[in-house]
């Protein structure tokens, strides 16, 4: 009701929509369940002022494109170091729920020494190609951001 | 208008409670009080396994209806961010003006204090240790055992850490430990036990925990909610107590009176404070007054009372938490099991020539989002890397002894209490060998310490705080002598954490009550005698 009597917050909770639907889409690498979302958007209502970070169309676009930017030092020039912030909050919300309990304590997943092994080889695997990706991409990034003026 | 009690005990957490029972059972006359916040939620009665995996409202329970967890989730230990314990942590600051600077500060207004959220970690002080105190050894044996006795222990053991521990003499049986924790120290009994020079001793830890039903509390049901809240009473807490000291006619219990001074009298002493339900102010006489509120909270009264505006040091443990992994468990399915620290260890720093303390723990009971905010990883690899990793991993904390922990507490003439912290350049060096150490001793016993997984805590976040107003043999103002008395301000006893001369790397809840016991002791005798 209040984002009806209110445009501006109206407008600030669909971009909070949408940031919230791009970092679960990102943590998961499905798309979340709606649920979630709308509470975290009232999670930044409550201890964010309703702000949102700004997500460039980029990664509303390719949510895994956030990898280029989580704990990197882009982090802080485009999301003044918030986004770890609001990756943990939308981590929590998720994780407290019968469905992120399972999908956290890996708890349908099959379990066996060399499944663990695969995912956790995987895991290393994809965070070196992000690692050694944000290296080499870094400077055709920030021009990108800076050309799309994301970059103050 | 005042009313006049034999004894007031400011605080009903573990030292007020024990220091009432001596008193009582002498026949005097005694009122508690508290901040009174009370639980406003139920802790979880099936076993984490089947809560997280059923119930849609658990969000509330990890989370909170208004985020509370999300509020602080940039440091300190995951049980100040469980809203189940917002009750317990609740205003402290606030209503004893306390301004922390790069010294994190925990206290409770709830009924029973700490204790509510307590580890539950017990050992005892050995001789050496208590040739520190200004009184013989023997009079805080009688009341370590009468404690023990009262609040019920578990985990004996007959291992490498049965001495240090010391309480061996009270302890029931051991809890059950997880099958990772008991490969462990298989192999550690197997490898490396009795070597009384190593570096890396290990023991099970001792814990006011039961293993048998005590009374209306069960045995440990290992639900693997030690984090959550104990459903069944079994991790002891100073609340539960509260309903067993009313049985006693000369005991009466007032929640929710704050006390905000104590004023000197030239007869007797007074409190003064406010009722939290309808912001009334009263003041309350008493022959003798407890100061039992937290070793913050009693330096605070204790300060303002006697006009000390000298900065003093605080005691508390330096303290750092790591994970080992222990390969051969890759793959193993959750196990619900115990929560709270199922091994201890102790560790020989020679570069010190000191001793530190640390036990270790299941993962299941903690959010794994609380590991993921922590990993230097991109979140969702930092996921995967987790939910593959983490049934293989168990978590541990480390304690340094309480003299490095660096904090100074001062009042100022405004009325706040300064807490700040002042780096020990020790504590870096100490730190780095403990580290090796651990690695070392795990490599032998088949864990890896993770790399990168040792973090060094924020100054104060061990929660042990504790030498304010320390006893000693020849007291000057604003210390105590050997019974807790208050140089400066007659008949006011000090008989928690602050009047303690030392804190060692030790748990040291226990040390704490016996003390408390000990007092209450001396000043029941003392008013038997005055009769």
């Amino acid at each position: 009701m209040d984002s009806l009597s209110n445009p501006d917050l109206s407008y600030k909770r669909s971009l909070l929509l949408i940031e919230g639907f791009t970092i679960y889409k990102y943590i998961l690498g499905v798309k979340p369940n709606l649920v979630f979302v709308k509470k975290y958007v009232r999670c930044i209502e409550s201890l964010r002022l309703g702000a949102p970070i700004g997500v460039p169309k980029l990664f509303i676009v390719f949510p895994g494109m956030l990898a280029m930017v989580d704990r990197s030092g882009f982090e802080n020039i485009l999301f003044n170091g918030d986004l770890h912030w609001r990756i943990n909050a939308a981590s929590f919300i998720c994780e407290s729920s019968p469905f992120g309990a399972r999908a956290y304590l890996g708890i349908n997943q099959k379990q066996s020494m060399i499944f663990n092994l695969c995912g956790l080889l995987r895991a290393g695997f994809f965070e070196l190609v992000v690692r050694v990706a944000c290296g080499v991409f870094y400077f055709p990034l920030y021009f990108f951001l800076a050309s799309r003026k994301y970059l103050t | 208008m005042t009313i006049k009690y034999d004894v007031i005990v400011v605080g009903s957490g573990p030292a007020g409670v024990s220091s009432a029972y001596p008193l009582l059972k002498a026949g005097l006359s005694v009122l508690m009080v508290d901040g009174g916040n009370q639980p406003i939620s139920k802790p979880p009665t099936l076993d984490f396994l089947s809560w997280r995996t059923t119930d849609h409202r658990q969000s509330d329970l990890i989370i909170g209806n208004n985020f509370y967890s999300l509020k602080s989730l940039n440091g300190g230990s995951p049980k100040l961010r469980i809203p189940g314990f917002e009750y317990v942590f609740k205003d402290y600051l606030e209503f004893n003006r306390i301004e922390n600077k790069g010294y994190s500060i925990t206290g409770s207004l709830a009924a029973g204090g700490l204790s509510n959220a307590w580890g539950s970690g017990v050992a005892c002080l050995s001789q050496a240790e208590l040739e520190n105190f200004p009184f013989p050894s023997s009079e805080l044996n009688l009341s370590y055992e009468s404690i023990a006795r009262r609040i019920g222990l578990s985990g004996r053991s007959h291992d490498d850490l049965q001495i240090y521990h010391g309480v061996d003499m009270w302890a029931k049986a051991p809890i059950q430990i997880d099958s990772i924790h008991e490969y462990l120290f298989a192999k550690y009994q197997k490898k490396m036990s009795k070597n009384l020079d190593a570096q890396f001793s290990m023991g099970r830890t001792r814990l006011a925990t039961l293993s048998e039903n005590l009374a209306d509390r069960k045995a440990c049901s290992l639900c693997g909610n030690c984090l959550w809240g104990c459903s069944s009473g079994s991790i002891y807490s100073a609340a539960d107590e509260i309903s067993n000291l009313k049985s006693y006619e000369n005991f009466r219990y007032l929640p929710g009176f704050r006390v905000q001074e104590i004023i000197p009298n030239l007869k007797l002493p007074v409190i003064e404070g406010i009722h939290l339900k309808d912001g009334v102010h009263q003041r309350f006489e008493a022959g003798k007054i407890f100061l039992a509120a937290g070793t913050i909270a009693s330096s605070g009264l204790a300060f303002k009372a006697l006009n000390l505006f000298k900065e003093v040091s605080i005691l508390s443990c330096p303290t750092a938490a790591f994970m080992v992994w222990v390969p051969r468990f890759l793959g193993k399915p959750r196990e619900v099991g115990f929560g709270s620290g199922q091994l201890a260890f102790r560790l020989r720093l020679d570069m010190g020539n000191l001793h530190a303390y640390g036990a270790t723990f299941s993962t299941l009971g903690i959010p794994v989002s609380e590991f993921l905010s922590k990993v230097p990883m991109r979140a969702p690899f930092g996921l995967t890397m987790l939910r593959n990793l983490l049934s293989s991993c168990i978590v541990g904390n480390l304690f340094l002894p309480g003299n490095l922990g660096g904090g100074k507490i001062q009042l100022t003439e405004k009325g706040a209490l300064v807490v700040r912290h002042e780096p020990n350049s020790e504590v870096k060096g100490l730190t780095k060998e403990a580290k090796s150490i651990l690695a070392r001793g795990y490599r032998k016993i088949g864990g890896v310490l993770l790399p990168g997984s040792f973090t060094i805590g924020n100054p104060g976040g061990d929660i042990h705080y504790a030498g304010t107003m320390p006893m000693r043999m020849n007291p000057s103002r604003g210390e105590t002598d050997r019974n807790g008395e208050l140089i400066g301000l007659a008949g006011v006893h000090v008989v928690d954490g602050a009047c303690l001369p030392i804190l060692t790397e030790k748990p040291h809840t226990f040390t704490i009550m016996a003390n408390a016991d000990r007092i209450g002791r001396y000043v029941a005798d003392e008013f038997q005698l005055q009769k």
